[in-house]
């Protein structure tokens, strides 16, 4: 917890400028859930998320972006053919920097709040059992990178950690996203 | 480790020792000086109007960006804390290479542009240029009220 404050202050020492101006808007991508501890039984598929963000701009070229996302992962264990999928409700914090007009990379971290999760079970007869599982929240990192034109911004992001799922692993995930800005 | 505890502890209470002794003490009476009200005269340039603008942004709790220059001593109608500081950023501004003491007759507008995460403060200040020509001090008078005016009759002499 220490070292997310801290890095919080960090990155807001960082951002001091002359602000430019605030934006905001919506996004919504696909993620792809991985997990870094017992990869070869535990498989992950195919999700998405949808949210809200803001972004305030500083004069020197750095980003303060943000969000309000509601994330759906799930994966699949191989040896037990479960399938457990799991729904958060994220808020993370970037620093981002403009390399380029157009491309920008950042950090920051998020927390997220687990919401409910469910793990289906696909035993021999075909019968499909489901069973609700509890999902913790946390804590966590992420990176990105993005290209915005005009109103749109696509980008590629991978979040480490942020909340636990049934059998205690670290929930990390790859997400490509699009976003359109409102205002 | 329970005996280490309790022999430290008992040792501790043991060891405390305390004195007091009582005295008198009478409190001296220590008037603080009042100064004379200081009264200014102002020449007001009704030609050189003053315009200051200051912005500030807030991320949650924390201010990310605005002006680091403020003008002490102004006092403002509503507003605290967030925007006091915006309005004396202004304020600065509107006085700064202007040459005038003070904005006369100053008047703020403050806009305030609300978000989930973020927040943005634009203050703009006018107002009139003033400049300090006298000063000058009432001297204390004991018996008279706040108009000058003698307010202690020797009735004796009158009489004679």
């Amino acid at each position: 917890m220490k070292k997310y404050i801290f890095i919080v202050f960090s990155l807001l020492t960082v951002t001091l400028s002359n602000a430019q101006e605030i934006t905001g808007g919506v996004r919504g991508g696909l993620n792809f859930s991985f997990f870094t501890e017992d990869a070869k039984k535990d498989n992950g598929s195919l999700g998405f998320e949808v949210g809200y963000f803001e972004r305030l701009e500083f004069e020197n070229n750095y980003i303060l972006q943000a969000e309000v996302n509601y994330t759906a992962n799930s994966y699949k264990n191989s040896d037990t053919k479960t399938v457990s999928s799991y729904n958060y409700l994220e808020i993370p914090f970037l620093v981002k920097r403009k390399i380029t007009p157009e491309f920008e990379i950042g950090a920051g971290i998020k927390y997220a709040f687990g919401l409910d999760g469910k793990e289906k079970y696909d035993n021999d007869n075909d019968n499909i059992e489901d069973q609700d599982i509890d999902v913790d929240g946390g804590f966590g990192y992420l990176i990105e990178g993005a290209y915005v034109k005009d109103k749109l911004m696509f980008g590629l992001r991978l979040n480490f950690k942020g909340g636990e799922v049934l059998n205690g692993y670290s929930r990390s995930s790859a997400n490509v996203f699009v976003a359109y800005t409102i205002f | 480790m329970k005996k280490i505890v309790s022999l430290v502890g008992i040792t501790l209470l043991m060891s405390c020792s305390s004195t007091k002794m009582s005295s008198l003490a009478t409190p001296a009476y220590a008037p603080k000086a009042e100064i004379n009200a200081i009264r200014a005269n102002v020449e007001v340039d009704m030609k050189k109007k003053l315009v200051g603008e200051s912005s500030a942004s807030y991320f949650l709790f924390f201010r990310t960006s605005g002006d680091n220059k403020f003008a002490e001593g102004m006092s403002y109608s509503g507003g605290k804390g967030k925007f006091d500081r915006a309005k004396s950023s202004a304020a600065y501004k509107a006085l700064e290479n202007s040459n005038a003491d003070i904005i006369v007759h100053p008047n703020y507008v403050v806009e305030t542009e609300r978000f989930l995460f973020f927040k943005k403060i634009h203050v703009k200040v006018t107002g009139y240029a003033g400049y300090f020509t006298k000063f000058y001090q009432k001297e204390y008078c004991d018996d008279c009220n706040d108009n000058n005016v003698e307010l202690k009759v020797d009735v004796k002499s009158k009489k004679n």
